[in-house]
Order: C-alpha cells, then structure tokens, then sequence
C-alpha cells in the first residue's frame, strides 16, 4: 500500500522538475522505511508463531508418552491414544501429477483420512514441510542435518541423504520396535529380504523401515507376433532360433513394405546390459548365472560358490554376451544407434515398427509397445518366455526391491503409534483372514465416498457409471476413481507394498478373466490391460530363479573415490567391444585394468561389507 | 525543462570523482542525493546476503564436508580435492576436451553473431529483417533436454534427415553422436545454431545505436557499403566485441553442461566427456559437496584470471576500459 503510493507519486513527480524529484525521494525513502517496519516485524512474529508451534506438538507427544500406554485399547485392530498423540513427518508433493488423490477442498494436510485417524486412534499428523521435487526434499533433510534443525518424527529416505542420516546418529536404530510392534508376516518379510536392506545398516543395526517395491515386472521377450506369422517364424525358444528370429527380421522384410528398413533387436546400451526398460539381462541370463550391470557400482555384485562378491561386469562369462551382441551389431540385427539411446528412445523403434523385438518388463505390453498400432493396425506385440542358451540356461536379474526406508528421529517418542498406524494399512494389503490386526471398519475399502461407493447393497470400487450408480454419488464429480495412496501413506513414508504380492491375482484372472474380484489387490490386477495380464503369466511360469545383487550397503570409500572411472571404463569398454572398436580379447585387458585401477579395493571393501552385515 | 536545464541537472546528479570537485560541492552532492543512495541500500544488502556470504561456504572445498557435521566441524583436508581432480586418471582426458569444445565455441560464438549481425544489418526491408531475427533466435529458448531429442532423431543414422541428404549425394551416413570426432563437430555446431540469433541481438542493438550521419558522410564521400561497414560498423562495434569476448574467457571452462549431458553416450566419452559432466556422474553418485565446490572454485579461478588477462590487453591493444 505505501510502497505503491510512493511509487505513484514518484512517477507523477518525475514529469515536473528535478528539485521536486529529490524531496520526493526524500519521503519515499522515509515512508520506505517506516512501512518496512510492519512487515518485517510481521514477518519475524510468524517465525515464532512457527517455532513455537513445534514445542507445543512435541510437549504433547511427551505428555502422550507417560499415559498413553495406559489409555490404549487391548484389540491390536484398535488401537487408540489417549491423549492424542502428534507425529510429524514430511512429503514430496507437487499438487499436479497426483490428479485423482483428494476430492476438491482437501489436500494432504486436511482430509477425511487424517481426520479419521485423529478421531479413530488418537493420531495426529503433522507436516513440518512439504516440497514439490524430490531434490528440494533431499535438499530440506541436508539443510535440516547441516543446521542441526529438528528432524520429523518419521520420514521416508533413500540413496545419499539416507546415508548422511545413518552415519549421522540422529536417527534411532529400530530393530526392537520391529521386534516389538510390527506385524508378524512384516517380520517374516524382513527376513526373507533382509539382504536388500544394507542401505540402512550401521554397526548390524536397522535404521529404518523398508518399503519395497513389488518387484515383479520381470524381463519378458515381446514380439512382433504379426511379424513371426507373416514369415512363418515360430517364437525362439533357444538363443540359436533367436538368432534366427532376428535375422529374417532384419533381412526378410517382415512388415512387407518392400523396404530394407527393418531390424530384429532393439535395446539401450548406453547405460549398460541393465536398464529399467528394453534391458538385455536375459542374454546375459542365457549365458551365466551372474547379475551383470555397468553403470551402478552398487548393483550387480555376485555371490561365488565360495561365499564372496564379486562384481558380475568383470566375470568371464561376459565375453559370451559380448561376443554374441558383437556379432549381432556387426550383422545388423541390433540397432547401430544402441550405444547412444536412453530406454525411452530405444523403445521408439519398437513403437514405430521398425523393430521386431525387445525385452523388458511386463508393463511394457500398454506404454509404449500398444503405440505400434498406431502405424500399423496389425501390430501386435506378444509377451514370450525368454530363450535359453547353449547349456540350456535361462536367467534375468532381480529388479530393485528397496524404494528406501522410514527413518525415525531419535527423540521420537511414539513409534508404537507408527507401526499401529502401518500395521494397519500393513493388515489391509495383505488381506488374510483372521488378521488380528485387520481393522473391520476397513472390510470394503477404505472411506465410503472415496474410494467405494454403496449402491443397492453391492460395494463398488471403479467404473461407477458403467454399474449404475447416479452421479452424484461418485466420489468424483468426472466419475473416476480416487487414487487413494496419497492419503493413506502420509507417515508411512514410501507406503507399503508386499513383494510379488499380485501373483496369487495374476494366475486367477488369467485362469478366468471374468472372475470377480474380491479384495483391492484383486481389483486392481483387475485393471492391468489383458497384454500386461499376459506378460505377468509368461513371468510366472516360466518360473526363473531371478539373480540377485548381494551388495546393498552404503559406497564404500573407493568406490566414492574412483567408483565413477571404473563404472565408465566399464560402460565404455562394454560398448567399444560390442561395437568392434576393440577385438573381445580387449575384455581381459578390461577387466585387468579394472582391478587396478581400484575395483580390486572395492571388491575387498565390498566383502568386508558383506562378512559383518549378511 | 530545456536543454541546458536537463543537462545542468544531469551534471548535478552525477558522482563528484567524475567532475573533480572540491570538498564542498562534495558535502553538497551528498546532501542532495543521498536518498538515492539510500533507494541502492536494499538491492546491495542483498547482494551482500545473497552473493557475498554465500561466498564463504567456499572453505568447504578445503574439508571433507560432512552435512551433519557442518562447516566447523568437518574435518580438513587442505588441497585434496584439488589435487584429486588433477590426478584422477580422467583428469588431463576431461580437461582437454573441455577447453577444445569450449575454444571452438567461444570463437564460433563470438563471430558468427557479429557477421551474422553486420549482415542483417546490411537488410534495408524491415518486415524480412524482423522476421529473420525473430526466427534465429527462436532456437536459444529451447532447453537442451528437448534438442537432444530432436538431434537424436534428425542426425539418426537410420532414416534422420541429415544423413538422408547426405546419402542422396552418394556421403556414407555419418555417425554424427557416436564418433568422437563428430560428436565435438555437432556439439559446437549445434550450440553455435542454438546461440548466434541470441548473441547477434546486443551487437544489432549497438548497430543501431550507430549515428546515421556517419554512413551519410561516407556515403557523400564516396564509400561503398563494404567500406562501411569496413570503417564505421566495425571500428563502433568494436568495444563491444572485446567486452563480449572478455567476459566469454571467464567461461572457458563450462563447455555446455546441459548440452553435452543431453548428447553424450559411452561411445563419445573419449571426446565428449567436459569437466562439469565429470563432476556430475561424480556427484550424482556420492554427493561429494566438497569436491562439487572444489571444482567450482578451480574454474572460477582459472576464469578470474583469464579475465584479468584479457582486460589487460584490451586496455593495451585496443586502449579500451571494460570497467
């Protein structure tokens, strides 16, 4: 207000003389001044409105501790405290890419779950902040550790930061609240996995709890189906019919435009063998048994029949892979531009129909392969188990199992009321009958209105115009359903899913597509398109025994210190050989230089790693 | 207000160390302007807090940073980190690259805008040489991450324009991002085509600025256009060349970070690989703060120097001040 006056009067004033320019400037500056004063002092009385926000909560909590093991319910499914209890904790949210989560006028901090849960079981949720980028997130946890700022209660990290906070103390250990609180089949997952979980080990002891991926996309082969029975192809079982497959691809003109513009295999090299999508593992899986990636330093280290790691790029075995990919890439069948593309644009010529083949994983079937049907009609790619090689092996990698941790600040006094809160949402993705823990109130769904509706006495969870039900019962106003794990894992962090727990589904739907589902993981394998239906059968039965990375601790020093050479002499070696810059006995000189260079050190570093946290 | 009260004015408001006053006219001087003064106090308190403080943080290229133990208290390593960047095997490799890149595109983008710009200039017919301009700039506010693409697919070995034209004179289809030698040859091409409409639109502008009477008075002379531009254009522009190219070598070594991140692969490491993709792969994996600030400190130093040296030849040579 002052300041737009002074502005104002300034800019009147200018069109005058001088000399009133100069008196003008004078008050400016004088009522600049004066109306600074307000908002600073604004500004520094909404600091103390924030901080002394944040003794309050915590007083709270503590006063909670003493009695509120006393005012807590005996049923495990209904927990209550009594007096509330505050747990802090923090979000990435951007507000735009989350579309479905909230019905219009609530948000993360304001919505019928958090209300529910301070009503229900005596929990209130704070945000101490939330970012819209997972840097700035990264970024707030650095800040909060440099400044030595007070840490949420539970929050979820990974990679760096969770590193930083480990090696840090600030966070406490939480083997004995695991032992204590958590849901037993949670327990019996921790153990099963327990050699993923390294990223948050100090000394042999957990520092976080692990939220997994599911784990399950595999590697499958798809095929251009339309293009085996234009040429009257069968799908390659062994890596020699493979072979075969890709050479009519190249050579015979499968999509019978009378051009030579067609090749057998695609795949991104850039970063390597692995990749998240279009990877060829299962070439490397037909050959050996080892994990093989040379990009990550941290992924893809082996465990010999002695009992020690080593790093599968250096393995012998790799020359099988290397020579056979060599002699693919000098005949034409891979793609010449392999060396140069992300999986992203490796994949656009499989959707353009220039490429026969690619492999990655089971989603694969909907974005990006379905796009090939938008040159060719006929397109068709199909999932098929991968090829086994000469000795009859077949073989892809496990894919990573750890999204990251939830990690506790070490004066966080309520972990008990966390793991009631994630047993709970722990109890409903399981789904087992007879769970102690599984809250009854949560039989059908979790909020009518939400993400079910009731109508003439059937619960119904998607498709609400298509069952009948009047619009204004939808819980959207556009008749979709609600993305609902935005809600539900406010403190849980990464949220919880339970490794390849959509198998059971997968083999029911496929066994009859038009069963009815009955729990939420049902419906929403319910949803996969019929060709990710498919690629999910094709990965189960096939039955592989997945290779596994054994190394999951934090960089060991060498590897901050030369970890990025090895990985590039790796990645660039890899490359030259299988683009015949180098002969494949370059391999050996590889591998030598390798070791010296610090990957000897690393493999020590690493098995040390390995012998204290197994 | 007229003429000689404007200038009268003009005179009066500015600094006193331009006109050599005595001490009096000084006091006066204040007098009168100090709430000018005190209107700049804001914009440098912040570029004290913001710009000079920060400044500090530096020492931690000195430390083993440790965010948990903060800048006191992590432990120092002197110049580690600096010895470490000049030995790492990579090193002589990344440097090298860098200032080969960045050369060639210092030069590239110093001159392609200045012809570029004299010949625009040289456009009597407004519309065109407003289209023109608005066209060769267009490409400067595209982000890198969407011209990697593009390139990725026009430079394609397989069907991408550029080798579709080559092939239709009998060229063999080069393998523009995945040879080493081509890479750097597109890397600075590209940039130089994204850049010149950009860093044409400051010596148009000084064009421009050019008094008219100059050309009039060549051209009764008897000067042709070429003459000109050799005479008049040039010479003007000219102080605006070396301030252009002065701050320019402040920049030797950032060669194009989002470009070469966008474009590079394996295969072109050997001649593609800058010191900022180095240090990011680098960072990306262990988040070394210490080494990041280390690196950063070394190519300001190297830029603080070049730039000290070519101010002085500038001032030398062509007996021109920048600051």
């Amino acid at each position: 207000m002052n300041l737009y006056f002074v502005c104002t009067a300034i800019k009147i004033e200018t069109g005058d003389n001088m000399k009133s320019l100069f008196k003008v400037t004078k008050v400016a500056v004088l009522s600049l001044s004066i109306g600074l004063l307000p908002t600073l002092a604004a500004c520094s009385s909404n600091d103390n409105h924030n901080s002394s926000g944040n003794p309050a909560s915590t007083g709270s909590s503590a006063s909670a501790s003493d009695s509120g093991q006393a005012g807590q319910s005996t049923e495990l499914w209904n927990q209550k405290f009594d007096p509330p209890v505050t747990i802090t904790t923090a979000v990435v949210d951007d507000g735009t890419s989350r579309g479905n989560a909230f019905k219009p006028g609530e948000s993360m901090e304001d919505n019928v779950n958090l209300r529910w849960m301070k009503e229900n079981m005596g929990i209130n949720v704070k945000y101490n902040f939330i970012v819209s980028k997972p840097e700035d997130y990264d970024t707030k946890l650095r800040l909060l550790l440099s400044s030595g700022g007070k840490l949420p209660d539970a929050f979820s990290t990974s990679g760096e930061p969770l590193e930083s906070l480990v090696a840090s103390g600030r966070i406490m250990p939480v083997d004995e609240a695991i032992e204590k609180y958590a849901h037993p089949e949670f327990k019996k997952l921790i153990e099963q996995y327990g050699y993923t979980l390294g990223g948050a080990k100090k000394d042999g002891k957990l520092y976080g709890v692990p939220s997994f991926y599911m784990g399950d996309e595999g590697t499958v082969m798809w095929i251009r189906k339309d293009w085996l029975d234009h040429l009257g192809l069968q799908p390659p079982k062994t890596l020699a019919e493979f072979d075969n497959v890709i050479k009519q691809f190249t050579e015979n003109d499968p999509d019978n435009n009378g051009k030579d513009d067609t090749i057998g295999l695609t795949a991104p090299l850039k970063d390597g063998p692995f990749n998240w999508m279009g990877q060829t593992d299962a070439i490397v899986g037909a050959f050996t048994k080892q994990f093989i990636n040379t990009s990550w330093l941290q992924d893809g280290w082996n465990k010999g029949e002695d009992g020690k790691l080593s790093w599968g790029a250096v393995h012998p075995d790799a020359k099988l892979y290397l020579q056979t990919m060599r002699d693919w890439m000098s005949k034409g069948y891979l793609d010449k531009e392999s060396g140069i593309k992300d999986p992203a644009k490796s994949s656009e010529l499989a959707a353009s129909g220039k490429a026969g083949i690619m492999f990655g994983p089971a989603w694969m079937g909907d974005w990006p392969l379905s796009d090939a049907t938008k040159n060719d009609p006929k397109a068709d790619f199909e999932p098929y188990p991968l090829p086994a090689g000469p000795d009859g092996l077949v073989g892809r990698n496990q894919k990573t199992l750890i999204v990251g941790f939830t990690v506790f600040n070490k004066d966080f006094q309520h972990i008990d009321a966390w793991f009631a809160y994630f047993n709970k949402i722990f109890a409903k993705t399981l789904e087992q009958e007879g769970d102690p823990y599984f809250d009854p109130r949560w039989k059908d769904g979790y909020y009518e209105g939400y993400d079910y509706v009731k109508y003439n006495g059937k619960v119904i969870k998607g498709d609400f115009e298509a069952a009948g039900v009047p619009a204004d019962q939808w819980p959207l106003k556009d008749g979709r359903s609600m993305d609902m794990r935005f809600m539900m894992t406010n403190i849980l962090g990464g949220g919880v899913t339970i490794p390849y727990s959509n198998d059971a589904a997968i083999k029911k739907f496929l066994a009859d597509p038009n069963a009815e589902p009955l729990t939420a993981r049902e419906y929403d394998v319910k949803q996969m398109k019929k060709k990710q239906l498919d690629a999910h059968g094709v990965r189960i039965n096939q039955g592989i025994t997945e290779n596994k990375n054994y190394f999951t601790g934090p960089l060991t020093p060498t590897m901050k210190s030369k970890g990025q050479l090895l990985q590039k002499l790796a990645t660039e070696s890899y490359l030259k050989i299988i683009y015949g810059e180098k002969p494949i006995e370059y391999f050996d000189q590889f591998v030598k230089e390798w070791l010296e260079n610090g990957g000897q050190k690393i493999t020590d570093e690493v098995n040390e790693w390995y012998a204290q946290n197994q | 207000m007229n003429k000689t009260e404007e200038r009268a004015a003009f005179a009066a408001a500015l600094p006193p160390f331009f006109l050599r006053k005595g001490k009096v006219e000084m006091a006066n001087y204040w007098r009168k302007t100090w709430p000018f003064h005190m209107l700049l106090l804001p914009a440098l308190l912040l570029c004290i807090v913001f710009q000079y403080i920060p400044l500090f943080g530096a020492v931690i290229a000195f430390e083993d940073y440790k965010p948990w133990l903060g800048i006191k208290g992590s432990p120092w390593v002197g110049l580690d980190h600096f010895k470490y960047l000049l030995t790492y095997p990579d090193s002589k490799q990344v440097i090298w690259n860098t200032l080969i890149i960045s050369a060639f595109k210092l030069v590239f983008n110093l001159f392609v805008p200045i012809i570029f710009a004299l010949l625009l200039n040289e456009v009597r017919k407004m519309v065109f040489k407003r289209v023109v301009q608005t066209l060769v700039y267009l490409p400067h506010f595209l982000s890198w991450v969407i011209l990697g693409g593009i390139l990725l697919d026009i430079l394609s070995t397989e069907g991408g324009i550029v080798n579709r034209v080559l092939n239709s004179f009998g060229i063999n289809s080069i393998f523009f991002l995945g040879n080493g030698q081509w890479f750097r040859f597109t890397v600075i091409l590209s940039d130089v085509w994204k850049e010149f409409g950009f860093s044409a639109i400051i010596f148009l502008a000084t064009l421009v600025g050019i008094n008219p009477a100059l050309y009039e008075a060549a051209e009764i002379d008897g000067a042709s256009r070429w003459q000109q531009v050799k005479s008049i254009s040039f010479p003007l522009i000219m102080p605006i060349v070396i301030v252009v190219a002065t701050l320019s070598l402040g920049r030797i070594l950032d060669a194009g970070f989002d470009q070469i991140l966008n474009l590079y692969n394996p295969l072109v490491y050997a001649h593609g690989d800058i010191i900022d993709t180095f240090v990011y792969r680098e960072g990306l994996n262990n988040g070394q703060f210490s080494f990041g600030t280390a690196v950063g400190l070394f190519k300001s130093m190297i830029g603080f120097v070049l730039i000290v040296i070519s101010y002085r030849l500038a001032y030398k040579l062509a007996n021109y001040r920048i600051f």
